[in-house]
């Protein structure tokens, strides 16, 4: 058999198996990802939504109440907070819905953001447990809209942080490793042009150019959604520079090897997907597991996004952000002076 | 800022070079290649190489392709480290003096590809920088190297002898001492590679400096250097100007013919100045390599004549760096 198809085909397969690092991130890396986040995530069996019960000032203790309609409700877990902290656990994604006593016609309020399909999840299993139960009066829905409270704004200080993690991993990582595929890298630094300036000239410009594309992020979600800046501004800016810092260091260290577009690729994909994917940007990861909180919440998109969130609806202090800030330059600064270290310059 | 160290050297630079020509005896060493050795798993792709350079010279690293002319520039370039051996540059190495070294080269790679969407001009200036030179440096090179007309161009655009060009300009910018180019020509047409030629001879009349440039092409390596290094299987084969390079192995020019019949073998005792007659087919073709065309030619055409044979086909010609390095590898240049 040789015709030009089969002889084609071939070509390419043979062209896909003889070179091992496309083999390692065409099927090692999708594998190993998928293992990861299916261990982690997919056998803990239902996902668990926590909604949290206010304690009123009267001793209905309302939690038994409840508790023992929905006790073999699953899918919910009730946890009894202050009005106060329960407003703080929405703003953070730990709870997308709580409930209250109606003092009106002694039934239950739910309050969540209509647009948070998760809230409404909840809303529907709480009501429908109920219902099944024959409780009466039932559960009524009561739609939260200020600002500060909603799912966008939850959402928007993520996407800032998603957009800086992207903007330096593919604007620095991508842009040194194409710089030597292309020799052109080879080329430059072999004039007297410092190479500490080469890696600089990098980082400014996606900083410079990060700030744009995060600032357009903010003026849009600013006068279409009403989201605004609870916190200091100056906050805001050194958790964006925090962010870039940490970001800039690991795309080095990403791209200081890398000698082809595939081996390249696979490293930045798999920086960036894990953590896109886990850290909190489009829902919280507070419902995942303990054991991968504690490991999740220390990622630097998470650290970025949670500083980032708090102080645009927490409006937190630098204070209190400090020390993830400095965490992440911290992660910036060690990652850039290992890939310096093993940095592939011809 | 160098200002100061640079005058005494340059006096230095001419008048070693007065020297030389009085004496024929270098006095200054520029570049120092000792016994320098580079593997690439298992291979060995420079073996054992020394070679001095002095100033001025312009040198042609001949050979064919892996003959490992790419590694051992690249090695003097401070882009690959020999495994074994030194390279000293004026009596710096790149171990300990990697800053003054870099401003002392121009250096054009074998691909190098630039910016795509960055224009000749623009190109010229970010390559300029590096060197700290004004703006108006860029003109002077496109100027040099003929691309003013293509200065508002991308350099994705350019064609493949425009690119060579712009890639000779970078490599000039600084007015370097050495001047590196790996296979500046190679893929380009006889047209473009005249005019890359004429641009780089026209350097070596302006500026005095050397040249060390890799090349598979004889022209290229006669047409453009004094001096003619060649290298086979990461092993230096002969070093020399032309005319040594030549004379080394057997002097001599060739007579190559096609008659109608057999070459009756009393003509060949009769021809002035035989070396030796390589038999084709049967004596009716064949090669006379003769000491000097001129005298054997009409002697052989006359013979000819007189034996009432016809002749079908005559090519006189010199001896070439090619004949030599089949006689050497029993393999051709450009194979």
């Amino acid at each position: 058999m040789n015709k030009p198809l089969f002889q084609l085909v071939e070509m390419q397969i043979k062209e896909f198996f003889r070179e091992p690092e496309i083999l390692f991130w065409s099927f090692f890396f999708p594998i190993a990802i998928a293992g990861v986040l299916g261990v982690a995530f997919v056998n803990r069996g239902e996902s668990v939504n926590t909604v949290a019960v206010i304690a009123t000032q009267t001793n209905d203790a309302p939690i038994p109440s409840l508790q023992s309609v929905l006790e073999d409700t699953s899918g919910l877990r009730l946890v009894s907070m202050s009005l106060e902290e329960a407003e703080l656990a929405m703003k953070r994604g730990k709870i997308a819905l709580y409930v209250a006593k109606d003092s009106v016609n002694k039934g239950w309020n739910a309050y969540f953001d209509p647009l948070n399909s998760e809230a409404n999840l909840a809303f529907l299993s709480l009501k429908n447990s109920l219902l099944e139960k024959n409780q009466t009066p039932i559960l009524q829905a009561s739609h939260i809209t200020t600002p500060g409270s909603r799912y966008i704004d939850f959402l928007i200080p993520g996407l800032l942080a998603l957009g800086i993690m992207n903007s330096c991993m593919w604007g620095i990582g991508w842009a040194l490793v194409e710089s030597r595929i292309k020799k052109l890298m080879r080329r430059m630094v072999a004039t007297p042009m410092k190479r500490s300036t080469y890696l600089f000239s990098y980082i400014s410009t996606r900083t410079f150019l990060a700030f744009i594309e995060a600032l357009t992020v903010f003026l849009f979600a600013y006068f279409v959604f009403g989201v605004s800046i609870q916190g200091n501004i100056i906050a805001v800016l050194l958790t964006f520079l925090s962010g870039v810092a940490a970001f800039a260091g690991i795309a080095v260290l990403i791209s200081s090897r890398a000698k082809n577009t595939q081996v390249g690729n696979g490293l930045l994909n798999a920086v960036v997907l894990p953590m896109t994917i886990l850290s909190g940007v489009f829902f919280s990861y507070q419902n995942f597991p303990d054991w991968a909180v504690s490991i999740v919440q220390y990622l630097p998109l998470s650290m970025l996004a949670d500083s980032m969130r708090a102080v645009f609806i927490e409006a937190a202090t630098l204070a209190d952000i400090a020390g993830k800030l400095l965490l992440l330059t911290l992660v910036g600064v060690l990652c850039f002076l290992a890939g310096l270290r093993i940095y592939k310059w011809y | 800022m160098n200002h100061n160290t640079k005058k005494p050297d340059e006096f230095l630079n001419y008048f070693y070079r007065v020297r030389i020509k009085i004496t024929n005896q270098p006095l200054i060493i520029l570049i120092n290649i000792q016994n320098v050795t580079k593997s690439f798993k298992g291979f060995k792709a420079v073996d054992d190489i020394s070679l001095t350079i002095q100033p001025g010279e312009y040198l042609a690293l001949l050979g064919p392709n892996g003959a490992g002319k790419t590694t051992l520039v690249e090695m003097v370039e401070g882009l690959q480290y020999p495994d074994q051996g030194n390279i000293t540059i004026k009596g710096m190495n790149w171990h300990q003096h990697k800053a003054p070294l870099r401003k002392l080269l121009g250096i054009s790679l074998q691909e190098t590809k630039f910016v795509d969407k960055l224009t000749v001009r623009e190109t010229l200036n970010l390559f300029g920088s590096f060197y700290d030179l004004p703006k108006r440096r860029s003109e002077e090179i496109m100027e040099a190297v003929n691309l003013t007309h293509k200065q508002k161009t991308f350099t994705v655009n350019l064609s493949g002898g425009q690119r060579q060009k712009l890639a000779l300009g970078v490599a000039i910018m600084n007015t370097p001492e050495i001047l590196l180019l790996d296979e500046p020509t190679t893929g380009l047409d006889p047209n473009a590679r005249r005019e890359l030629w004429d641009i780089l001879t026209k350097l070596k009349a302006q500026y005095h400096t050397t040249l060390i440039l890799t090349t598979h092409y004889m022209e290229e390596a006669q047409y453009l250097c004094d001096r003619i290094v060649i290298l086979d299987q990461g092993k230096i084969l002969a070093d020399g100007t032309l005319e040594e390079l030549l004379d080394t192995y057997e002097r001599g020019e060739i007579i190559s013919f096609t008659l109608d019949k057999e070459l009756p073998g009393q003509i060949l005792s009769q021809i002035p100045g035989l070396h030796h007659f390589i038999n084709r087919n049967e004596r009716a073709k064949g090669e006379l390599i003769v000491e000097d065309i001129t005298r054997a030619l009409p002697k052989f055409l006359s013979l000819v004549e007189a034996h009432h044979l016809e002749m079908r086909r005559l090519e006189c010609r010199k001896k070439t760096l090619d004949d030599l390095f089949v006689a050497m590898t029993g393999r051709r240049l450009d194979e």
